[in-house]
């Protein structure tokens, strides 16, 4: 067996016995993640850091997303370099207002930045022999605003203000098309 | 006052939507989670520990609140339920 396929089976084995999403703490303030969705696999730390007297918490969460199979050739991707990719760094700051008396008042501000590469395949003589491969860069940001108010009381209205910014320039492979 | 006894609180969901959970000692936040499970454990002092939960969700979600003060009162744990999204309650121990 290939000391690459050894390694990759340690990693992976354990990854699949899980259920889809994972979070085990590391250090007082750090959890690891993991998550697999849609055939990909996000890795990375989250930090925490919480002042509950006065209600201030923060998290830093940066997170590396790759593809665990490739779709075209049916093979897990993780063992080999992955020629798609994409960073994530989103980090979050709440203020929670709320006293023993009185009412809810809960604000979240959010910041997302990502960058990615993925490359792509084409053939412009309509050859199979000529092959020729591109790198494209993709990245994209996002600001979001959640508030929640409430009176705190019994059958109280419970209002959540959402407000969400993002700005993506994505890269995506065309249909393949026959000559 | 010096605080000098051990003291463990907790709350966690148990049924339906919870939205915020808050706990406070002795009038200081300690808990402050969004719905999801959460505890605090610190010292409190010798004479008597006040204790005020807020919880906040939909109709009549239920949780469960936790508390251990060895020697005033041993792990306790009490199922609640909202009622119409909200409920507060404070323990004196």
């Amino acid at each position: 067996m290939k000391l690459n396929l050894f390694y990759s089976l340690i990693i992976l084995l354990p990854l699949f016995g899980f259920a889809q999403e994972v979070k085990i703490k590391i250090l007082p303030f750090i959890d690891a993640t993991t998550s697999i969705k849609d055939g990909q696999i996000e890795v990375g730390p989250e930090i925490n850091w919480e002042k509950v007297e006065s209600g201030k918490s923060f998290f830093l969460r940066p997170i590396l997303r790759m593809p665990l199979t490739s779709e075209t050739d049916k093979l897990i991707e993780i063992d080999r370099f992955a020629p798609t990719w994409r960073a994530n760094l989103s980090l979050q700051y709440t203020q929670d207002n709320t006293a023993e008396t009185g009412s809810i008042k809960r604000h979240s501000i959010a910041a997302q930045f990502e960058y990615g590469a993925s490359e792509f395949k084409y053939h412009p003589t309509a050859s199979e022999s000529t092959e020729v491969k591109t790198v494209e860069s993709s990245y994209a940001f996002e600001v979001k605003y959640i508030g929640f108010f409430t009176k705190g009381e019994s059958g109280a209205k419970q209002f959540s203000p959402q407000f969400r910014l993002r700005y993506s320039h994505d890269w995506k492979a065309a249909k393949e098309v026959g000559v | 006052m010096e605080a000098t006894k051990d003291c463990t609180i907790s709350l966690e969901p148990v049924a339906g939507s919870l939205t915020l959970f808050y706990a406070f000692v002795n009038g200081e936040k300690k808990i402050n989670s969004n719905g999801t499970k959460k505890g605090w454990s610190g010292k409190v002092p010798d004479a008597k520990v006040r204790i005020k939960i807020r919880i906040i969700g939909i109709d009549n979600a239920s949780f469960k609140f936790s508390f251990d003060i060895p020697g005033t009162a041993n792990a306790q744990s009490v199922t609640l339920m909202l009622k119409d999204g909200n409920y507060e309650a404070e323990f004196i121990l």
